[in-house]
């Protein structure tokens, strides 16, 4: 191994610390990681993948996900991984638009290195500026959107992030954020190895998961973990060993919630439960990941998500003369190559700044005195346990079962998953719209992700429109609060 | 409270919530009759319904994820 720069030289400098400690007892330290990774770069070139080749993941988090990550910097490949959940059709839709040279949906199929030694060490030279990763993104239309990134954009971004939160050699990261997720990928996983972390590889947070959440990290002693809002409310209701909960959880340097905003009940509550105080942050997938964290005096100021570093800078102001609330934009060293515009014919990007090169997060939010206060959200493209969710996507899905006529989403602000799906449905035959509610469902379980399936369903004989026929989704929203 | 009239106060509330009654034996987690946001909400009508409090070994009980073994695990509580 040379000691190049970069992620050379963070596997070097840590070689014989573990830096994957698996939850079956076994671990990787950072120089068999690293021979691994080497290992599936060969097997990927064999296997007939070049410089900026696509590779497609569908998976859950497993050590092979991780491995296969630094395997694409090795060689040059563009990594996509896309949530597990996806159903046949939709994952059609990303072979024909993304056409990658190889799609991977069981990584226990990948060749394993049975003696790390006989891995000749490789004068590797990893190009920082390569295409490197691709984040799928739910577009205003209802169709995805893909977001390119530089493997520089994401290594700047995790050494930033690392910084922020304070992750050291001695930190153990308890993981079970998906890994098409940013968090999982950056907060999660990048990051702590840019500071010389251990990860421990959980398993993927899940209902099952849930059960059962505190025995690995009270086993591989965790003290650094990452939640969704969500994750933290439900461990809150479920967890029933107070007392090792609350000594383990003594062992912990940060707690931290990403993905929406942490609402002060799920602060209170998980306190309650584990005595530990929940830090919030706050990212942007396309400014590159985490760029925001709460400290402690933060957590008790309504809708502050905290300051960040000086390489971040951050801005808000109203956009139109008769906005109500400020906009934010930011502008990060790290910020995404951009929106790849031109697929399936090119992986071409744009990406749209103002005049001073900040972007637009689409958040409502005051920036004062270095702190960001969160006003709210645009409501077309809502945000639910962590995930962005097109109501668009959801409306078509609907609009191709034969019963329904006309269908409107709307999204509620949630304490517990952020923002809650409502769908207005409008039936042919409005007669039995009652009884075809639970046949729509079932439809849409067989196109829809579970977690885009509406929490409701409110059958009503027409929706409220503009004179032009525009949906007048205010209408239905202050309707279904009041 | 005898085990039939437990078991038909889950069903109902499978039926509510998910649409459907899984068999009594299937694996309720993975068959996708709940996910993390309903487990919470079927543990928590358990405990009050049947005025009972689940401890983490209910959860980590192979019999917790079956509609048989839930119901047998609440009748050793009422």
């Amino acid at each position: 191994m040379q000691n190049n720069s970069k992620l050379e030289k963070i596997f070097l400098n840590n070689k014989d610390k573990i830096l994957i400690q698996n939850i079956d007892n076994s671990f990787l330290t950072y120089e068999n990681f690293w021979k691994k990774s080497l290992f599936l770069k060969s097997y990927l070139i064999t296997s007939g993948l070049k410089n900026g080749d696509i590779v497609l993941v569908k998976s859950n988090n497993c050590l092979e996900y991780l491995n296969i990550l630094i395997s694409c910097a090795m060689g040059g490949f563009v990594f996509c991984p896309i949530d597990n959940q996806l159903k046949d059709k939709q994952i059609s839709f990303y072979k024909k638009i993304l056409n990658p040279k190889i799609y991977l949906d069981d990584l226990s199929i990948l060749p394993s290195i049975e003696n790390n030694d006989l891995i000749e060490d490789e004068n590797i030279k990893i190009n920082y500026d390569n295409n490197y990763l691709i984040m799928m993104t739910s577009g205003t239309s209802g169709e995805p959107k893909g977001m390119m990134f530089t493997l520089n954009n994401i290594i700047k971004s995790s050494s930033f992030f690392a910084k922020l939160v304070g992750y050291d050699f001695q930190s153990k990261i308890y993981h079970i954020l998906p890994m098409h997720y940013m968090a999982g990928l950056i907060n999660t996983f990048f990051s702590p190895l840019t500071a010389g972390s251990t990860i421990i590889l959980g398993q993927q947070f899940s209902s099952t998961s849930l059960l059962d959440f505190w025995n690995n990290p009270v086993k591989y002693n965790a003290n650094s973990l990452h939640l969704t809002p969500s994750i933290a409310s439900f461990l809150a209701d479920l967890s029933r060993d107070n007392l090792i909960v609350k000594n383990h959880t003594q062992n912990y340097r940060e707690i931290i919630s990403t993905g929406s905003y942490l609402f002060p009940n799920i602060t209170k509550k998980f306190e309650e439960k584990f005595n530990f105080r929940l830090l919030s942050c706050y990212g942007i997938t396309e400014a590159g990941g985490p760029l925001t964290l709460q400290n402690w005096e933060d957590t008790f100021i309504i809708n502050n998500v905290g300051s960040h570093s000086p390489e971040v800078e951050f801005k808000s102001t109203k956009i139109n003369s008769h906005d109500q609330q400020n906009t934010l934009f930011v502008k990060t060293p790290f910020m995404m190559k951009g929106y790849l515009n031109d697929l399936p014919h090119s992986l071409k990007c744009s990406l749209d700044l103002d005049f001073e090169g900040f972007f637009n997060t689409q958040d409502f939010a005051d920036y004062e005195n270095g702190k960001i206060i969160i006003k709210g959200r645009r409501k077309d493209i809502i945000k639910k346990s962590g995930e962005l969710i097109s109501l668009a996507h959801i409306e078509n899905s609907a609009l191709k079962i034969e019963h329904i006529k006309e269908v409107a989403c709307i999204g509620i602000d949630d304490e517990i998953v952020g923002s809650k799906i409502i769908m207005f449905l409008v039936f042919n035959n409005s007669l039995d719209c009652f009884d075809k509610v639970a046949e729509i469902k079932n439809e849409l379980k067989k196109s829809l992700k579970r977690i885009e399936i509406p929490d409701k369903f409110m059958p009503v004989p027409e929706l409220p429109k503009t004179e032009s026929g525009k949906i007048l989704k205010r209408v239905l929203i202050d309707s279904y609060i009041n | 409270m005898d085990i039939e009239a437990i078991s038909n106060k889950i069903k109902k509330w499978f039926e509510k919530n998910s649409g459907d009654i899984p068999d009594n034996s299937e694996d309720y987690f993975i068959s996708e009759y709940v996910d993390s946001f309903s487990i919470v909400n079927l543990v928590f009508f358990c405990e009050d319904e049947f005025k009972i409090k689940f401890n983490s070994e209910d959860f980590q009980k192979k019999e917790f994820k079956t509609l048989e073994g839930l119901v047998n695990i609440i009748s050793k509580k009422v």
